[in-house]
């Protein structure tokens, strides 16, 4: 491996921040260069009028202390411009003439060998000495040039990637509803426009359930959370006497669709088909509206993918009615909404197509998930290969291996 | 320089174990202030009359003058120590002997507008609750400083007293009541526009707000004759309020205003049988806030058309029945109104889109009335012809409101400048009446012009993008292979 391993201690200058929280002032006019502004990448800043520590421009300053297994640990951020900085306590600066800086910034920034002092229960504190002693690897400047190269082209192009696979999740959601709401909104031949008071039953009488329940009874008892939002069945694990839950809850059966009225619930989209309650019975949140289907028009699943749409909730949300804090949706909407209404059949095809729809997407979006994971994998591992001395033109073969399976 | 009184004398009753919310303290701090305004206005009369060589006659016996009972003075002007009454001794006499003689007079009198039937409605409605005559002492001299002559300084003392009314609403749920807020107010009057010789009418006037913001209006703009302020004082301003402290506090605020004979009658608005109004009972303008929710009985349903028991719904039928034809009403109502799909609310829409020209619906946000959970609409009506369009104004403040952050004049500012043209804008349409639904005549407020929210893209544009960002990717990845090779 060419050029020399050394540490830090022999090739840069270190300096102590000092304390800045008695001098926070938002109307300040210089940065406190603290754990929480690093580890945002400059994003969180707060101010102050004193600057207890000036910072200059190529200076990189770098989190000492942080929580077990914390992510901002040995963070570095490099400083680009004098006179703004002012460096606070348990953040070093280190300067040097002695490397290329974005070269040294890179090879410092969570360094494992200042991440090894993390023991994973106890708070991390780097000490001066420990920073000192941390090895570097240092090149001919015309080497560590070359690296700052690639590795800055090589991550520019992997944020991009990253970028495009985010927007490609969001893009993923957005179809799904997209496609909903083209399928909702057809007016094809056979097909009759009903409210959905008229296609099922709004919130059936409890009375019924002394029909065939006895007081001792077990049904199902289901709190609020137990409601999924996106989970097409619920069901609960907690159990109760017929009698102790009668009065007071909302009642409901296996193949009702529920929807929660209240807000936040309504929005978040808190909405399922009971399923497996006990003895087929289930008692929960005064919130809840069970909608018992009218079978011979309309299929329960079919009604679930109609309700659960953000374009349903948008126009529900807007139409809500209530006293700060306790804003529900209206019988005006939750029962005179329209439905657009093909055959049984033709729902059951529908509700079919959905549910296959939903898993490609669903599958896409796993997919994309783990190709954002190997993206930051990939970062990692360039960056060790680069400071092994590995990212030069002579050991092409093991990095192009890495590249493999990351299509 | 009043407020510093104001608020000692909110101290003392803060003190005393009779007084127990702001209610209390705005409805004790009346009482007394009345009495004290009472006097004043007996001396300047008295004065008048010596003047012109003539007797005055003085409505309260001498016992029962301020002068006598609260504060005798001596040779230099000051407490006479000596007479004044203080502690049991003065409670006593307040309430065993002052009260049940003011209250009196509600028997010797028949018309409303005198002062005797003021003094007699206030005194056998309202109990003195300050129990103790040491404190009641120190508040006695507080309001002696408060000087009741000069219009200048009623104005003053109009303007505190008004906080004080706005800060009822800090006394829980029912203190809000009273108090419609004043930039909605004078909005109203702007759009509404009386005139000097109309007679402007509030059948539900709890703190007479509407009727002070619109002498303060009208007096603004009139030419100021002798004839033009005999008419504004005497014979402009009419009011029906229910309840007691309402009542009292209502007549204090015209009082404060300059008004000194408010015509404000104590009754039930909803007592009278609307079949009995005829045109000596109807006004040009009418601008009311109606309390909503109230579950009015059978008896006084009977009075109406259309019977419901919602209390605004009652008042609603009450004020079209009391518009002259062409008279002008803006009436402050549930947004509900506009959408319930009950026979009651079906058939008043039908009735007021029949009876009256509904030009303009202003729609305020949740928050304009602090305290209250309600969302409000105001409705603009003018009586004699029926509705043909109506112009519909979503109010947009740009901001949540609330207690802290309460509506303005700025708020208001756009609505008044515009209303007149009624334009098309992103926050105002007209409805033609002929597109409503003839089943349910349904107004609840439908705005066509407000953007779109972003419509979604197709899905097919969706996975277009999809693709083409894939394709990128894949080539970003291949140009990182090829870099670190």
């Amino acid at each position: 491996m060419r050029g020399e391993m050394t540490t830090l201690g022999e090739t840069c200058q270190f300096f102590n921040g000092k304390a800045h929280e008695k001098h926070i002032d938002a109307e300040g006019q210089f940065v406190v260069v603290n754990s929480k502004f690093i580890s945002t990448d400059g994003e969180v800043k707060k101010f102050t009028s004193k600057q207890m520590f000036p910072l200059v421009e190529d200076d990189i300053v770098m989190v000492m202390s942080d929580v077990p297994n914390g992510k901002a640990l040995a963070k570095c951020y490099l400083i680009e411009e004098n006179g703004k900085y002012s460096l606070n306590q348990r953040i070093c600066s280190i300067r040097t003439t002695k490397f290329n800086i974005r070269f040294l910034y890179y090879q410092l920034n969570r360094h494992p060998y200042l991440l090894a002092f993390n023991n994973g229960e106890n708070q991390t504190n780097l000490r001066k000495g420990d920073i000192l002693d941390c090895p570097l690897w240092k090149p001919t400047l015309e080497v560590q040039k070359q690296i700052v190269a690639i590795l800055d082209q090589a991550f520019a192009a992997i944020d991009q990637a990253k970028a495009n696979i985010e927007k490609n999740i969001e893009n993923a959601k957005e179809l799904f509803q997209s496609k909903l709401n083209e399928i909702f909104s057809q007016k094809g031949e056979g097909w009759e426009e009903k409210t959905l008071g008229e296609v099922s039953q709004i919130k059936p009488n409890k009375r019924e359930t002394k029909q065939f329940l006895k007081e001792d009874d077990d049904v199902s008892f289901v709190p609020m959370k137990y409601l999924g939002e996106n989970k097409m069945y619920f069901n609960s694990p907690e159990v109760k006497k017929f009698k102790d839950t009668y009065s007071g809850y909302v009642y409901f059966k296996d193949g009702d669709v529920v929807l929660a009225k209240i807000t936040p619930c309504f929005e978040n989209g808190k909405l399922g088909i009971a399923k497996g309650l006990k003895n087929g019975v289930g008692f929960g949140s005064s919130e809840y509206i069970p909608y018992r289907v009218n079978e011979s028009l309309i299929f329960n699943e079919y009604l679930y993918f109609f309700m659960n749409r953000a374009s349903f909730r948008k126009k529900g949300e807007r139409l809500m009615s209530g006293a700060v804090g306790h804003k529900r949706i209206q019988p005006g909407f939750y029962e005179e909404e329209l439905i657009p209404l093909p055959s049984l059949e033709e729902q059951k095809k529908i509700s079919s197509k959905i549910k296959s729809i939903q898993t490609a997407l669903d599958n896409a979006d796993g997919y994309y998930n783990q190709k954002l994971d190997h993206l930051e994998e990939l970062k990692k591992s360039i960056l060790q290969k680069a400071f092994a001395g590995e990212l030069t033109m002579s050991e092409p073969m093991i990095v192009s291996d890495l590249m493999m399976g990351y299509d | 320089m009043f407020e510093q009184t104001f608020k000692n004398i909110d101290d003392i009753l803060w003190k005393d174990s009779g007084a127990d919310s702001e209610l209390d303290y705005i409805g004790q701090t009346s009482w007394v202030m009345f009495l004290r305004y009472l006097d004043e206005l007996e001396q300047e009369k008295a004065d008048e009359a010596e003047l012109q060589g003539k007797e005055y006659q003085f409505i309260l016996d001498e016992e029962y003058r301020w002068p006598n009972w609260a504060m005798p003075k001596d040779a230099d002007g000051n407490l006479d120590h000596h007479k004044a009454m203080t502690g049991p001794d003065l409670v006593q006499f307040v309430d065993g002997k002052l009260f049940p003689y003011l209250a009196g007079f509600k028997q010797k009198t028949e018309s409303a507008q005198t002062i005797e039937y003021k003094i007699g409605e206030i005194f056998s409605e309202l109990k003195n609750k300050i129990q103790s005559g040491y404190n009641l002492r120190e508040i006695l001299e507080y309001a002696d400083t408060l000087p009741f002559r000069s219009s200048k300084d009623k104005h003053e003392l109009s303007h505190l007293y008004e906080t004080k009314i706005k800060n009822m609403g800090n006394a829980g749920r029912n203190g809000g009541q009273y108090y419609t807020p004043r930039p909605l107010i004078r909005a109203m009057i702007n759009v509404i526009d009386p005139q000097i010789g109309e007679k402007v009418y509030d059948g539900a006037a709890g703190s007479c707000g509407f009727l002070c913001e619109a002498y303060e209006y009208m007096y603004d703009r009139m030419e100021k004759t002798t004839d033009n302020l005999k008419a504004l004082h005497e014979d402009t301003f009419f009011g029906k309020e229910k309840k007691n402290l309402a009542y009292v506090i209502g007549i204090m605020n015209m009082i404060l205003h300059g008004i000194e004979a408010p015509n404000i009658i104590h009754t039930n608005t909803l007592g009278e049988n609307i079949r009995d109004i005829q045109e000596k009972n109807r006004y040009h303008v009418i601008l009311a806030n109606p309390p909503f929710g109230g579950k009015e009985r059978k008896e006084v349903q009977q009075n109406f058309d259309i019977k419901t028991g919602e209390t605004a719904f009652l008042f609603l039928q009450h004020f079209i029945k009391s518009l002259k034809t062409g008279g002008r009403a803006a009436i402050v109502i549930k947004n509900t109104f506009l959408s319930n799909a009950d026979n009651a609310s079906v058939s008043l829409r039908k009735y007021l889109l029949e009876s009256c020209n509904l030009h303009t619906i202003l729609d305020m946000p949740a928050g304009t009335f602090t305290g209250a959970g309600v969302k409000t609409v105001v409705l603009f009506f003018t009586k004699g012809e029926t509705t043909k369009n109506i112009w519909y104004y979503q109010l947009d403040a740009g901001r949540s409101m609330g207690k802290t952050n309460p509506l303005n004049d700025t708020d208001m500012s756009e609505f008044v400048s515009i209303h007149k043209d009624k334009p098309n804008t992103e926050k105002s349409w007209v409805f033609n009446v002929n597109d409503i639904d003839e089943t349910s005549f349904e107004l609840a407020p439908k705005n066509p012009n407000k953007p779109e929210e972003e419509a979604l893209r197709s899905p097919e544009e969706i996975l277009e993008e999809m693709e083409m960002l894939d394709e990128e990717t894949s080539s970003l990845l291949t140009n990182i292979k090829e870099l670190i090779s």
